[in-house]
């Protein structure tokens, strides 16, 4: 009985020590999404979620080897992102695209650059 | 027309498939039910309407018939034939035709092992058809636009790919078996045969795991030569919307086999199979209706049925545990009393951590959802899919290592270490090879340790299983593929080395230990080739990545380049056909000759705008060319955010930017651009360096295959 006993309380243990470690990966991990604006207020890792208005505005800086363009958001801000990694497919057609970064010194420096392709399943509501 | 009287039909004789046999349930408590001719007529007829539905959607898509929405929205004239026939699960409505019909189909296999359990089984399936049909009659494929346009738009580019033809339907034979073991779930509570009838279940379940486990690893291999699809994974909720049920799903197989053994974990399973099902539901609520619209790299439509889907998914799940519930103290109990250090104790911990991960994964998935509840949605990033996994899967390659090591019942620690001393003669030279290629942190040296001693083990074991009959060794080829997958995965995720770099065209330039000679574009059709030549060591390649217009956006494709030890992974970001540019210096009043130009700097033109902050410095320029003399003033503007440039147009190609003011002593540097003046082709990609891919491969190659091997077993035994 003793013996199972201390089962238990090494088996809580380590129950509850897990769920401590899960949910603080968990919050520790999480990107919020935010506007501009916001992204400029905090020294967190953030998501936004904007618009290439001008996809000429996509060059490649063969200095820095990273890829730069301006992003707008839904309020309307925009601001200049720097993006090192290869340039995704449909960039200059994407509905809209999410930044992964944060934003230093007036420049959004992205980590990762999600595209929203205009379909995988559907080819929008347009019927 | 046709197509939906098919569609009807289906509906209707489901419906009536679905009464019949519900009524046999009263009789069929005290003796065994005949195989009764017209319910199974309308099972006939259902299958006829589906049958009829499928067939005429692919003949209007093999005959661009453009004008249904469908055809016109995912096919066009140029389209190849294969694509033709792909572009029936282009689109949602295509897929849930795909979706009922291998139910359907499948039925058959049914008829032919099952007999008792049917009058509960049968209107289960049937329940599921119902909705699938019912949204293809919300969401109908024959939509017709009234008109017959020209032609179509065409199918997406991005699945213009071979694996588009065998990938999603792999994926929906997977969804279509699933529902089976759901069904017997709730037809063992109704018979309380729990042992006999519920196992009946297994080969339906290895079976909905196998092409629902391969489907996940061609997804992989699809979106590895993808670029911005993230990788072979990229932790996207389409992706873990499906890698979630097959978790439970795993848990599922290996709960029933070894309950078939020892009457073990019945209620587990039971759970588990409704489980399974539901997320496969939920799967498809996830990915169609729209919720994750603003969360995943993927684009969903934000369709009508998103409440039906969840409709389906809501009954399932709670239909099937309210009967679990009801039915719950029928259910025998587990009377074996095993002690933890045995091969129950390690079936146990695999069904928990199989578990765990899928609740962890999920949670991860809707971690936009969740978090939106209280405030701004936040989502995951990729690292907390790592960090609550690893140690998961380091106890699962833990298990993997012993299991094979242990009896069921109870087992000595000291006999079975005496055993695993034998792995220490692979296990140290692994760890010091796995040092000196660069693995130096402790945790990632135990996860090699843990991943190598099950290789071994299972290597071992599959030797002695070979001897009773290839059928028997699955489970022992699927764990040594599983260990070669994850040591391909740690190598890959956690070493891989990348490089931006330009390329001018016939210069050499170095790169991760390669040497890179860009060639130029070579032009094929509608592909363009950049061609590099690459030199590693004493062999020399061609790399050719792609450039391409399909569907009038220009693609990119990576070229790879395989090796027992690493991929070379080449992916264009652009050619620039570099404009000549030079910067010139010049003071106040003086004049430069540039080509045909001649170029006078007049001055400064300063516009404070004390109010906003914003500083405007102009460079006045006078620029004759050929005796045309034209004004121009590229501009520098400042304000708290930064510098901007604002270039002047001189003439066609030509670009005159203000690059630097220097005030004090009247200077400026203008930057002239001529795209005319063509300085050299530069291609720019990005080198990457991802080890051990084709352990991965190997692995995934022969998880797959093992997996096949059990299926195998159980439909035989």
């Amino acid at each position: 009985m003793k013996n199972n006993k201390v089962k238990w309380i090494i088996g809580i243990t380590i129950i509850i020590i897990s769920i401590g470690l899960a949910i603080y990966s968990f919050q520790s991990s999480l990107n919020p999404y935010v506007t501009i604006a916001e992204a400029a207020e905090t020294a967190r890792q953030v998501q936004v979620m904007g618009y290439i208005d001008d996809p000429d505005s996509i060059v490649f800086n063969q200095e820095s080897g990273k890829l730069q363009f301006v992003l707008s958001d839904d309020e309307g801000t925009t601001v200049q992102v720097i993006y090192e990694g290869p340039r995704p497919d449909n960039l200059d057609h994407a509905d809209s695209v999410v930044v992964v970064g944060y934003y230093r010194d007036n420049v959004f420096a992205a980590e990762k650059l999600l595209v929203k392709c205009p379909s995988k399943y559907e080819q929008g509501g347009d019927k | 027309m046709i197509g939906n009287i098919g569609i009807i039909v289906a509906f209707l004789a489901a419906l009536i498939t679905g009464i019949l046999y519900i009524k046999e349930t009263r009789v069929a408590t005290t003796r065994e039910v005949k195989n009764k001719k017209w319910p199974l007529y309308f099972y006939h007829l259902h299958t006829a309407g589906l049958l009829t539905t499928a067939i005429y959607l692919l003949y209007a898509l093999i005959n661009h018939k453009f004008e249904y929405y469908y055809v016109y929205a995912h096919t066009s004239l140029d389209l190849p034939f294969e694509y033709l026939i792909s572009a029936f699960w282009a689109g949602q409505e295509g897929t849930f035709i795909l979706w009922a019909l291998i139910t359907a189909v499948a039925g058959y296999l049914l008829f032919r092992r099952e007999k008792e359990l049917l009058p509960v089984i049968v209107p289960v399936i049937m329940v599921g058809q119902l909705f699938l049909l019912f949204f293809l009659v919300l969401e109908n494929p024959f939509y017709h636009l009234g008109q017959v346009p020209p032609d179509g738009m065409g199918l997406n580019p991005l699945l213009m790919d071979p694996w588009m033809v065998i990938h999603p339907p792999i994926v929906f034979v997977g969804y279509a078996l699933l529902i089976f073991p759901f069904a017997y779930a709730l037809a063992s509570l109704w018979k309380k045969d729990f042992q006999q009838g519920f196992l009946r279940a297994l080969p339906w379940t290895a079976a909905g795991w196998l092409f629902l486990g391969t489907g996940i690893l061609i997804g992989g291999a699809w979106a590895y030569r993808v670029l911005g699809w993230g990788g072979y994974w990229g932790w996207d909720p389409v992706e873990n919307a499906s890698l979630v049920p097959w978790l439970t799903c795993t848990a599922l197989v290996h709960g029933l086999i070894a309950q078939k053994q020892n009457k073990l974990y019945i209620k587990s399973n039971l759970l588990l199979a409704i489980i399974t099902y539901s997320l496969i539901i939920f799967a498809t609520y996830l990915t169609r209706s729209g919720v994750m619209a603003n969360f995943s790299v993927h684009a969903f439509a934000e369709t009508t049925l998103s409440y039906f889907i969840l409709a389906f998914f809501l009954v399932f799940l709670l239909g099937g545990l309210l009967v679990l519930v009801i039915c719950y103290k029928n259910i025998p109990l587990d009377k074996n009393n095993y002690a933890l250090f045995s091969r129950r104790g390690s079936f146990t911990i695999t069904l928990i951590v199989l578990s765990l991960a899928a609740v962890l994964i999920m949670l991860g998935t809707l971690s936009p959802l969740l978090t939106g509840l209280f405030g701004n949605p936040a989502s995951v990033d990729e690292i907390f899919y790592l960090q609550t996994n690893a140690p998961l899967f380091f106890v699962i390659f833990l298990v993997l290592t012993l299991c094979p090591l242990l009896t069921w019942k109870n087992e000595q620690i000291r006999l079975v270490l005496k055993q695993l001393k034998v792995i220490l003669f692979i296990l140290i030279p692994a760890l010091v090879i796995g040092y000196i290629v660069g693995i130096k942190s402790a945790l990632g040296l135990l996860m090699l340790a843990t991943m190598v001693s099950a290789l071994v083990v299972n290597v071992v074991s599959l030797k002695k299983a070979l001897r009773r009959g290839l059928i028997y060794s699955g489970g022992y080829f699927a764990h040594i593929g599983l260990a070669l997958l994850f040591i391909g995965v740690v190598g890959s995720t956690g070493y891989t080395q990348s490089q931006m770099v330009a390329l001018t065209k016939g210069e050499a330039v170095e790169v991760l230990g390669y040497q890179l000679n860009y060639q130029g574009i070579v032009t094929e059709g509608n592909d363009n080739y950049p061609e590099v030549k690459i030199t590693d060591g004493a062999k020399t390649f061609t790399a050719r990545p792609n450039l391409y217009l399909a569907g009038g956006r220009l693609m990119r494709s990576p070229a790879i380049h395989r090796n027992i030890t690493r991929d070379l992974y080449i992916s264009p970001v652009e050619v620039q056909l570099g404009a000549s540019r030079d910067i010139l210096t010049m003071s106040a009043g003086q004049s430069i000759e540039y080509n045909e130009y001649k170029i006078i700097f007049s001055g400064f033109q300063f516009e404070p705008h004390s109010q906003t902050g914003v500083i405007e410095v102009g460079a006045l320029l006078e620029i004759n060319r050929n005796g045309q003399i034209t004004e121009h003033m590229p501009v520098m503007r400042y304000d708290n955010t930064g510098k901007y440039r604002d270039p002047v147009r001189v003439a066609e190609g030509v670009t005159i930017t203000l690059e630097e003011i220097d005030a004090d002593n009247g200077l400026v540097q203008l930057a002239i651009e001529d795209s005319n003046v063509n300085a050299g082709e530069v291609f720019i990609v990005e080198v990457k360096i991802k080890p051990l891919i084709s352990l991965l491969i190997v692995g995934s190659i022969l998880l797959a295959g093992g997996s096949a091997l059990a299926v195998w077993r159980r439909f035989k035994e």
